[in-house]
């Protein structure tokens, strides 16, 4: 065999070998699609915003606030924690509210640097954050109260915006609208996208009511939850029931009914957000 | 046909592209049409034809573009270096191989330009608004751009044909004109940096995209330097690989001992010059990501902890194939030599360590997981595994990789000294307690970095590699003073290499090639939805981002594009008279 | 065993040289190891 033949062979075999380990040595991640456009205006309910609020978090603010890494501070506890800030003495900004404070960390981060979370060299002076109402990020005041209301809700404390009556045509960057590829905004809407009501009777949601359940009552799992397999509490039941439901059968129920794939479908945050969802008294 | 192609991209431009400081009617309303920003684009402002997908035809065009780029800018580098050491060493041969290695490239330069015509044609047919924006505020920049093209095509062709006449009294003009050349190369490189730059990290303009007017503005981008610094050590790395490819298979091909020892010389000069100028090369990316993060934090994690994560695995698989078969290269390389070297036993650690380095680089850390993988792995991240994954772990295995292969290369020079002076084994022993210092150093600001806050962690990155810096230097002042004072150099064997040794530089070129794709393919890709971040945003049909296998699947088929048109610029090179010496085995050994 | 202390003394040595490096270089982006 010629040189050449050779020599294009082995290029060519290694050129496969790269792109066929691309291909399936690498999970085939599908990247979220470009955000929609959509508008926000009075006529939204406050639950609706607050579910908008949820998605633009999702899409923007959760891949440096998640949690993962320490990249940026996690927003759990935000409703208890604002006032511990604001009286810091590092805290060079003017809120009173939880709301103020929020809208200021949002478009003026540097005001108020969580310790260890600055820029180097700057002494937690500085925040990496950028302003979300300009740039990449770009929200409109509109949606920054969204995710404000989203925040406040998920901190348990009352919801102080509303959605406001915006110019027609002002399109919101970031809202996206529901039932786009993205994770699902809250635990009703997830319950809702992966069809649980349909077998399952779940707690804030209607359901079919007069036809034979296909799978067990859940709206009392709260109370139950953490019996029903020993050594895991209440949380861990209801994950693993969601991940692996043949792994513990209720009474009267069959195995191999309820899909096993919801691993594979679901978003992470989706599971966790249904699992609190159903774990907590309704 | 340069000049034709200049002329008709200044001419035609004339015609396609809005004046943006013109006084017609037409130019009033085309340069108002940029006075309240960039442009908001919706599907109808993209041209679209049957059977063409727009942003894979200006993906392939550009790729192979930058492909072609980096050769033809880099080659002419070293080959002005090795030019100038045959001129000072008053040895014809580093001359003879000069003039062979530019002489490689030649074919290569016609295709640059036209993959950058092309490029630009289908830029103004399939993103109109985009090119016109950014002409709007490039508009100078392009222009000299396209000029300075002449005085390149000047600068090359007297420097190639006026090889042979301006020897003697007329080297030094010879050298002035290499020197013209490189200088014009650079500016040209430097300015279609920062276009790309300007599409990444828009300087110049205001957030909703008006232009200042100020065009140094707009070129000086936050990321435009590291750029720079990163494409111009890159083109010379990849130029030695691609030119070793060439001496590889002529190698193969050979017939005589002699054109296997000449192809053979060639191989090893190449290659040097490929690793050597490949070992910066990881700073130089880490300086580029630096400034990415700090340009914007969102695009730093989309880049590191987000969708692009998997693809820096992939790059780390295609950067352990570099080293290891650069390693291996070398180490064939001991065989030319007589006798088994004292230290020929080092090799399969050294081969170990490569390994180990190159699994802690593979390791994954910050990845999107689905819920059922978290939740079988216990966690965001694997339990065992999860803490190699980081900065710290794989900046120490990067910089043991290189101090590995430093040892490869040391080991082989050391091993042609003959008559050391006496006090050579003590020094020797000073350069092996550096070594392991240096690893401890290195190992140890590695195991400290998980003890600190991130901003440290990411700072200790530079100690490890001014550690690895300085022991390259330290250990190459010694051994030149030791050669320098020995008595003579073993004979070398210029030929005497088996044939697998030369599919290894193969490797290091298809490797080195995929992984220029790759990477190309992350550095644009982190834009997402945007032409140009935050200012002007992406409206057409393919503003999604791919997932991985689509996107290496369109990288594989610019790889194939280019080695088919390289082995055409090999076929050329060939006519005429090949080889132009060979070393004298006997004489000095001709090593760098 | 004159040769392990000479060695080991280089070693320290360049331990020392390499500590200086990274005091330096840390200094130089303003953090402290």
């Amino acid at each position: 065999m010629s040189t050449l033949a050779r020599v294009s062979g082995y290029a060519l075999a290694l050129i496969g070998m790269f792109t066929g380990y691309s291909y399936f040595g690498i999970p085939q991640v599908v990247p979220e699609p470009p955000p929609k456009q959509t508008h926000i205006d009075a006529s939204m309910t406050i639950d609706e915003f607050t579910a908008l609020g949820a998605s633009i978090y999702e899409r923007t603010c959760a891949l440096c606030h998640s949690g993962l890494g320490d990249r940026a501070p996690k927003l759990d506890r935000i409703g208890s924690l604002w006032r511990e800030r604001v009286n810091d003495p590092r805290y060079r900004g003017k809120a009173t509210t939880l709301e103020a404070y929020l809208r200021e960390s949002m478009v003026d981060p540097s005001v108020y640097v969580v310790q260890g979370f600055g820029k180097p060299g700057a002494a937690d002076t500085e925040s990496p954050m950028p302003d979300v109402s300009k740039g990449a990020i770009g929200l409109s005041a509109a949606e920054i109260d969204a995710v404000i209301a989203y925040l406040q809700s998920m901190a348990g404390e009352k919801v102080s915006v509303s959605p406001r009556a915006a110019k027609p045509g002002v399109a919101g960057k970031h809202a996206e609208a529901a039932g786009g590829a993205g994770s699902a905004p809250d635990a009703v809407a997830a319950l809702t996208r992966y069809q649980c009501n349909v077998c399952h009777r779940l707690p804030g949601i209607a359901g079919a009511e007069g036809t034979p359940a296909l799978g067990p009552d859940l709206r009392t799992m709260a109370k139950t939850a953490n019996t029903r397999a020993p050594g895991l509490d209440a949380s861990s039941f209801i994950r693993q029931s969601i991940l692996a439901p043949d792994a513990v059968i209720a009474q009267g129920f069959t195995p191999g009914v309820m899909p096993g794939d919801f691993g594979q479908r679901m978003r992470a945050a989706e599971l966790e957000m249904i699992v609190d969802y159903l774990a907590k008294e309704h | 046909m340069l000049l034709v192609f200049v002329l008709l991209l200044v001419i035609g431009g004339d015609f396609l592209l809005p004046h943006a400081y013109g006084q017609s009617q037409d130019a009033v309303e085309a340069g108002a049409a940029f006075q309240s920003g960039a442009p908001r684009l919706t599907l109808t402002d993209y041209p679209t034809y049957k059977g063409i997908n727009s942003r894979v035809a200006v993906w392939i065009a550009a790729q192979l573009h930058l492909f072609f780029a980096a050769f033809v800018l880099g080659v002419p580098i070293f080959v002005l270096v090795i030019e100038f050491i045959g001129w000072r060493r008053r040895d014809l041969r580093y001359d003879r191989m000069a003039h062979e290695f530019i002489k490689i490239s030649m074919g290569a330069f016609a295709l640059t330009a036209t993959s950058g015509g092309l490029l630009v044609f289908l830029l103004v047919v399939l993103y109109p608004a985009l090119f016109a924006y950014l002409t709007h505020v490039f508009g100078p920049v392009m222009m000299l751009y396209a000029l300075l093209f002449l005085a390149e095509t000047v600068c090359l062709y007297v420097y190639y044909y006026g090889w042979d006449a301006m020897q003697g009294r007329l080297k030094p003009a010879h050298l002035l004109t290499g020197l013209a050349l490189n200088i014009v190369g650079t500016v040209l490189l430097v300015l279609a940096n920062s276009w790309a730059t300007f599409m990444m990290a828009p300087s110049g303009v205001d957030a909703a995209g008006v232009f200042g007017g100020d065009a140094w503005a707009a070129v000086a981008s936050p990321l435009w330097m590291p750029l720079n610094v990163h494409r111009f050590i890159a083109n010379i790395a990849y130029g030695g690989a691609i030119v070793g490819a060439y001496a590889a298979y002529k190698f193969l091909s050979g017939r005589t001992a002699e054109e296997k020892a000449h192809y053979d010389w060639m191989g090893y000069t190449a290659n040097w010059i490929a690793v050597v100028a490949l070992l910066p090369l990881p700073f130089a990316g880490y300086w580029m990501t630096k400034e990415v993060y700090a340009y914007s934090q969102q695009m730093g994690i989309t880049l590191m902890g987000g969708i692009f994560a998997w693809l820096f695995i992939i790059q780390a698989v295609l950067i352990g194939t570099i080293f290891l078969a650069a390693n291996f290269y070398l180490w064939c390389g001991m065989g030319r030599l007589d006798g088994r070297s004292r230290t020929a036993y080092l090799v399969k650690y050294i081969a170990g360590v490569l390994v180990v380095c190159f699994l802690v680089w593979f390791t994954p850390h910050t990845l999107v997981m689905t819920a059922r993988e978290i939740s079988a792995i216990g966690g965001t991240h694997h339990p065992v595994l999860g803490p190699l994954g980081v900065m710290s772990a794989k900046n120490s295995a990067v910089n043991i990789m290189i101090l590995a292969t430093f040892l490869t290369y040391q080991l082989f020079r050391r091993s042609l000294i003959r008559d050391a002076p006496p006090w050579a084994a003590r020094a020797t022993r000073l350069q092996i307690a550096f070594y392991v210092a240096a690893v401890a150093n290195i190992i140890g600001l590695g195991i400290y970095g998980y003890f600190v806050p991130a901003n440290v962690r990411i700072g200790l990155s530079v100690p490890q590699v001014m550690t690895t810096l300085l022991l390259i230097v330290v250990c190459v002042v010694i051994d030149e003073l030791i050669a320098a004072r020995s008595g003579g150099a073993s004979k070398v064997y210029w030929g005497r290499m088996p044939r697998r040794a030369q599919y290894a530089l193969f490797t290091v070129a298809v490797a080195f090639t995929w992984l220029m794709g790759l990477m190309g393919y992350i550095r644009s890709s982190i834009r997402q939805h945007w032409h140009v971040y935050t200012v002007m945003r992406d409206g057409s049909a393919d503003a999604f981002t791919l997932t991985i296998g689509h996107a290496t699947a369109v990288v594989s088929v610019c790889v194939l594009l280019f080695l088919l048109l390289i082995l055409f610029v090999f076929w050329l090179a060939g006519f005429g008279r090949t080889q132009e010496v060979t070393p004298r085995t006997a004489a000095a050994t001709g090593l760098p | 065993m004159i040769r392990a202390i000479e060695f080991s003394l280089f070693v320290i040595g360049a331990c020392i040289v390499f500590y200086v490096v990274d005091l330096l270089f840390m200094r130089w982006q303003g953090l402290t190891l």
